[in-house]
């Protein structure tokens, strides 16, 4: 099995070219037998991954369901967000869990986080290369 | 206790206690209604998702849970 995936850096806005790049990882998030095909951010600034709103209720979750409330910081604070356990397929690796805030705000981006993304994947970044790499967690 | 038997010890409550009480009462709706203080969101406003770390720490007890759900 490969150990490692490299990825280029997405560009945002085409006018402003490699200036605008920023790493997300496309990954398959699943719950209970539904699954969405999504570009998550891989950001080291966020203690935690955070789930939009949609995103959620596209998988089926149900929001009055979950019983613990994460008190998120930031922009998010505004917003009651609650936690979320997803299993995620990156590439070829093995699935993962991973836990997030499912925020109520439908503008939040998909944040892949250090709890617990960062906990269970190695994330090399070539910033001058506009790339990284990943790998799993070596149990 | 009944409203009318507090009411007249409140009476007896210094002016800065009766402020207290007040606080007290307010505080204690807020709670009961599951509303957050406005200057507690202000606090948690000025905290990033850098530093999120009791979310981080109820994520790690969702995960636990799942995982004890899922393995026994």
């Amino acid at each position: 099995m490969v150990d490692k995936v490299r990825f280029a850096f997405t560009e945002v806005n085409p006018e402003l070219g490699a200036l605008s790049t920023l790493p997300y990882l496309p990954l398959i998030l699943s719950y209970q037998n539904r699954s969405v095909s999504i570009l998550g951010l891989l950001d080291t600034g966020s203690s935690v991954n955070v789930l939009p709103y949609e995103i959620g209720l596209r998988l089926g979750a149900v929001w009055e369901r979950q019983r613990l409330s994460v008190p998120l910081g930031g922009n998010l604070a505004r917003f009651e967000a609650k936690a979320l356990v997803l299993m995620a397929n990156v590439e070829q690796f093995p699935t993962v869990e991973l836990a997030f805030a499912w925020t109520r705000d439908r503008n939040a981006p998909l944040i892949l986080g250090h709890m617990n993304f960062f906990l269970a994947f190695d994330v090399c970044f070539y910033r001058s290369e506009l790339a990284f790499e990943i790998s799993p967690k070596i149990a | 206790m009944l409203l009318t038997e507090l009411i007249p010890l409140v009476k007896e409550l210094s002016h800065t206690d009766k402020l207290l009480l007040i606080h007290f009462l307010a505080a204690e709706l807020l709670k009961e209604s599951s509303l957050v203080p406005l200057d507690a969101e202000d606090k948690v406003a000025s905290l990033g998702l850098y530093d999120s770390f009791e979310a981080a720490a109820v994520l790690a007890k969702a995960l636990a849970e799942e995982k004890a759900a899922t393995h026994g």
